[in-house]
């Protein structure tokens, strides 16, 4: 992280105190104007993003990444675009249960009771509850 | 103030009918399982239960919403301090503290400190919404943009202590929170502000999908990654523990007069509400507290101050709705439309024309918070249990809470995506020891800055003079001035001690 | 564990089906028949703001008036999909073009925003207008205590001491800012605009006597005027509107004509909905208003009635608007 970030925050920072004198204005009709907040705000991105610079040349930090971490994350996004074909209830009950079954290596039944009764508990208090429009995808 | 107890006599009276008792005890329910459920708050409870109250006795029905609101504040404790995913806005700030004590093996203490101090600050509050509700929404109304300005400064200026042990990792997450705050209308001139093309961030960046993200998302991904190592697990959960001992209250009950006090300040002025008393009552908390610099690692003091603020500003915001017919905050808002789908008319004679209503209310205040602390106190034992779930199983079910709470914000798959996307990016500033807190103090009082700051400059056309127009104005001045001086002077002196 | 989970799901299912009963009839799906067109399935309602506020109110009265006369075979929803100065909703809109079972509050604060916050869609784009139902007339307002009790003496001052007068409002590029330009423009009134959140916050702040004049809607100081807390000076109608506002002048009246501002609601549809729909909805909205439902709430808002049906409406929405928004580039030309 330590080593990305310096290159995030100082491109980030440029572009907000661009956008911030130029398009936005620092003070506009006698009153501090929409691109004050964001050129304060670029200057600390840069300022953070230099100090961490040479921190890293400094210093060597290594921040392990976690595998699981990842597969979960990107399984996240799998099932939230499933969301647009079978709708979100029953991705996110699919998903509970296939993550326990096959990644927690839980026993079947015990997978499905929970996928199963979570969904269920979702729809109950979001959709009959609070009347909320959940995706319903394709089948909707 | 002798004429008020005798009218909030008579109110309670007129309180124990079997409806409005049930109705009181149904809201309070409801309010703390929404509070608990990240995501959903106050104002998603209040707009769902409020068309199902137009049939109904508009006393019962604000006796049931009003039961709600307090009540969230209650339940927002609870999460946030088992699994530290704050369940509404307002206790996130009481995640900072209480999930360190459930990482202590103390869960019961925290949860105990949380619900003692929200029942003692909401005491406070309604005492005083009780004596002097309208006295003190008129002082409300004097502050205007400038006194508020100035109030928000002070405030931030305190921040400098929430950047933790390593200053860089502060200010990062201080500039990302302004940064996420910038995004959307700006307050000078309505233009769009860095919203590259997308109409879901035209109005900036939803504050709940955000926050369900940097806690309940980055939680989950940790949750996943500390497979091997399951510690909660090996947590032993005595009941024992969840009560405090007589030194511990003796330390909470001033926190909690305090912040009850300022809570209920807050919560009178207008456009703040709970989550802003929350946040505003932990800074200052931190800075006068004698442990203050333990703030953050798990101790009951700072639980016991923003919870105790959140619930007195969820009683002070009632004073400026029923006395003059305005919101302090986004919820009492919308029971405003509520009073006019129920045929009342909000506004100054609310009092005076429909004490029937009016004195009712506040006595279902008291009752309310009675109720909120018994079911809470009686929940202990049940909710503690989910610490001992192992994480394997609560990740995927939190994941899926996470998912549908970001969704029901503002009905867009847009906000899932953004909390997925925040919350991966938050499990990155955890992992490098960024922390949190700088980040969402910055995204929450940095625009109400800006806000404050350019309308004082438009009463005047640009002379800040205005920022000196009254003592209230020079009381802030003086305090930011001590604020910003005092650690200088304290190093001094101890300088001074130790040479001699 | 897993006794607490179903215990608990037993329980938690065991409460709320109680409450779900109430409210959750489901769709009544009535399959359309031959002859005139009738709505299949529930119709989702998009508020384009938060609840509590002015779209808000209006969208529900206008649900509860349908459900109690049985006007329409199925549900009206209200759903709030608020942000971005009603953007969002109107970009919602724009997502389900030719969709027969989504409608919106229209209002036209929301339009003029699309014609001049630099939206990427003028509203025509996005929505239909079916029908005007109501005007939701602004007034300015002044507080009781302070020193301006009529639109002369508050005109007089802004004119006298130009840059000193504070005028409350809610956010730029909006009908409000429009009306403030009116005045500068024609009455050269040079007031201070202070921009707030909301009417309501600009309410609170005249209230405390931050701001000499707000410019509200009759709803959102209706209760203060009562109170005799806040005197109405104008009218920005082209007449003066009933009850405790009938002592307010219009701005014709005292010498300025062009100063008028008539800020309407009423239901838009989808670009491309099917013809019937149309039709069906712009019926609809001249029945709501003959229901006792709908009449209180219009008079209890102080919103003045009227109908304009398919077409007028859209073509008096796009009027006012470029008329607006000719101003608005007057106004940022200088």
């Amino acid at each position: 992280m330590n080593k990305v970030a310096p290159f995030i925050c100082i491109p980030l920072g440029l572009y907000w105190i661009v956008m911030g004198i130029g398009k936005y204005g620092l003070w506009i009709s006698n009153g501090p104007g929409g691109g004050l907040f964001p050129v304060v705000c670029g200057m600390l991105l840069i300022g953070c993003g230099v100090t961490l610079f040479i921190r890293t040349v400094k210093a060597k930090v290594h921040i392990p990444l976690d595998k699981r971490a990842i597969v979960f994350v990107a399984s996240a996004i799998v099932i939230a675009l499933s969301m647009y074909v079978i709708g979100m209830i029953p991705a996110l009950g699919i998903f509970i249960l296939c993550w326990l079954k096959f990644f927690e290596k839980q026993p079947v039944v015990k997978s499905a009771v929970l996928g199963i009764g979570t969904a269920a508990f979702l729809f109950i208090v979001f959709r009959l509850l609070l009347k909320v429009p959940l995706p319903l995808g394709l089948l909707g | 103030m002798f004429e008020n107890m005798g009218l909030l006599f008579w109110g309670f009276l007129s309180v124990f009918t079997f409806d409005n008792i049930i109705a009181c005890l149904f809201g309070s329910v409801a309010g703390i399982f929404i509070g608990a459920m990240p995501g959903i708050g106050a104002l998603t409870g209040v707009a769902v239960l409020l068309p199902l109250t137009f049939s109904m006795n508009p006393t019962t029905a604000i006796i049931m919403l009003a039961a709600l609101y307090y009540a969230t504040m209650y339940g927002g404790s609870i999460s946030a301090v088992l699994l530290n995913i704050p369940g509404d806005t307002p206790a996130i700030c009481t995640a900072l503290d209480g999930y360190k004590l459930t990482q202590k093996g103390v869960p019961g203490k925290a949860l105990t400190t949380c619900f003692m101090s929200s029942f003692l600050g909401g005491t406070i509050g309604i005492v005083i919404l009780t004596l002097s509700g309208s006295a003190l929404a008129r002082v409300g109304l004097k502050f205007g943009s400038p006194e508020l300005a100035l109030l928000i400064f002070l405030a931030m200026t305190s921040i400098g202590w929430l950047l933790g042990d390593d200053v860089v990792s502060g200010l990062l997450a201080t500039a990302l929170g302004l940064m996420f705050a910038t995004v959307g209308t700006d307050q000078a001139a309505g233009y769009l502000r860095f919203y590259f093309g997308l109409p879901n961030l035209m109005a900036g960046i939803s504050f709940v999908p955000l926050v369900i993200g940097m806690f309940g998302f980055s939680q989950v991904i940790e949750l996943i990654t500390q497979r091997g190592s399951d510690e909660r697990a090996k947590i032993k959960i005595k009941l024992r523990d969840m009560f405090l001992t007589w030194t511990e209250i003796k330390r909470l009950l001033p926190v909690q007069l305090r912040n009850g006090l300022m809570g209920t300040f807050v919560g009178v002025m207008p456009g703040a509400g709970g989550t802003s008393a929350s946040f505003i009552s932990y800074i200052f908390e931190r800075r006068i507290n004698k442990i203050g610099d333990k703030f953050g690692t798990g101790v009951i003091e700072g639980c016991a101050a923003p919870e105790s603020a959140n619930n007195a500003a969820a009683a002070g915001a009632f004073a400026p709705l029923l006395t003059f017919g305005i919101p302090g905050s986004s919820t009492t808002a919308l029971l405003l439309g509520g009073l006019m789908m129920w045929g009342l008319q909000p506004g100054p004679l609310l009092f005076t024309e429909k004490p029937d209503f009016v004195w009712p209310l506040i006595a279902s205040f008291y009752l309310g918070n009675i109720i909120c602390l018994i079911v809470c106190f009686a929940s202990i034992p049940l909710v503690m249990r989910a610490v001992s779930v192992s994480n394997a199983i609560l990740a995927p079910v939190i994941f899926a809470i996470c998912v549908v709470a970001a969704y029901t914000t503002n009905n867009s798959m847009f906000d899932v995506f953004f909390m997925m996307g925040v919350g991966g990016f938050s499990y990155f500033l955890r992992l490098s020891k960024v922390p949190a807190a700088p980040l969402l103090l910055a995204f929450v009082l940095s625009p109400m800055l800006e806000k404050y700051v350019r309308q004082s400059f438009d009463m005047t056309r640009g002379d800040p003079s205005i920022f000196i127009r009254n003592g209230i104005c020079w009381t802030f001045i003086v305090l930011i001035f001590i604020f910003c001086i005092s650690p200088l002077i304290v190093k001094r002196i101890k300088a001074a001690k130790k040479t001699s | 564990m897993k006794r607490i989970v179903s215990v608990s799901l037993c329980l938690l299912i065991g409460v709320f089906t109680v409450f779900a009963g109430g409210g959750s009839e489901g769709t009544s799906a009535v399959a359309a028949q031959s002859g005139p067109w009738q709505p299949a399935k529930d119709i989702e309602y998009v508020i384009p703001a938060s609840p509590g506020g002015g779209s808000d109110l209006w969208a529900r009265a206008c649900a509860n008036a349908i459900t109690a006369n049985k006007l329409s075979p199925v549900t009206w929803v209200p759903m709030n999909r608020a942000g971005g100065a009603s953007a969002v909703g109107y970009n919602y809109m724009l997502s389900q073009k030719g969709n027969d079972y989504v409608l919106l509050a229209g209002h036209s604060g929301a339009m003029v925003s699309s014609y001049v916050a630099g939206w990427q869609h003028k509203f025509e784009e996005m929505v239909e207008m079916l029908c005007i139902l109501a005007f939701d007339d602004v007034t300015l307002c002044t507080l009781a205590t302070g020193p301006y009790k009529d639109i002369r003496s508050l005109l007089k001052a802004a004119q006298d001491k130009p840059g000193t007068l504070r005028f409350g409002s809610d956010q730029r590029l909006n009908s409000s800012q429009y009306a403030y330009e009116m005045l500068k423009k024609y009455a050269k009134a040079d007031l201070n605009y202070v921009q707030y959140d909301s009417s309501g916050d600009a309410a609170t702040a005249l209230l405390g006597g931050h701001v000499d004049v707000a410019i509200l809607n009759p709803a959102e100081c209706i209760g203060q005027v009562n109170a005799g807390s806040f005197i109405p000076v104008a009218t920005f109608a082209t007449e003066r509107l009933g009850g405790k506002f009938a002592d307010a002048p219009t701005f014709a009246e005292i010498g300025y004509p062009q100063i008028v501002l008539r800020e309407f609601r009423g239901i838009s549809g989808t670009v491309g909905m099917s013809d019937g729909a149309r039709q069906y909805y712009a019926e609809l909205g001249k029945k709501l208003l003959e229901t006792n439902e709908f009449k209180q709430y219009l008079s209890t808002n102080n919103l003045t009635p009227t109908y304009m049906g398919l077409g007028e409406a859209q073509k008096y929405a796009t009027a006012e608007m470029e008329k607006i928004a000719a101003l608005f580039k007057e106004v940022t030309q200088k």
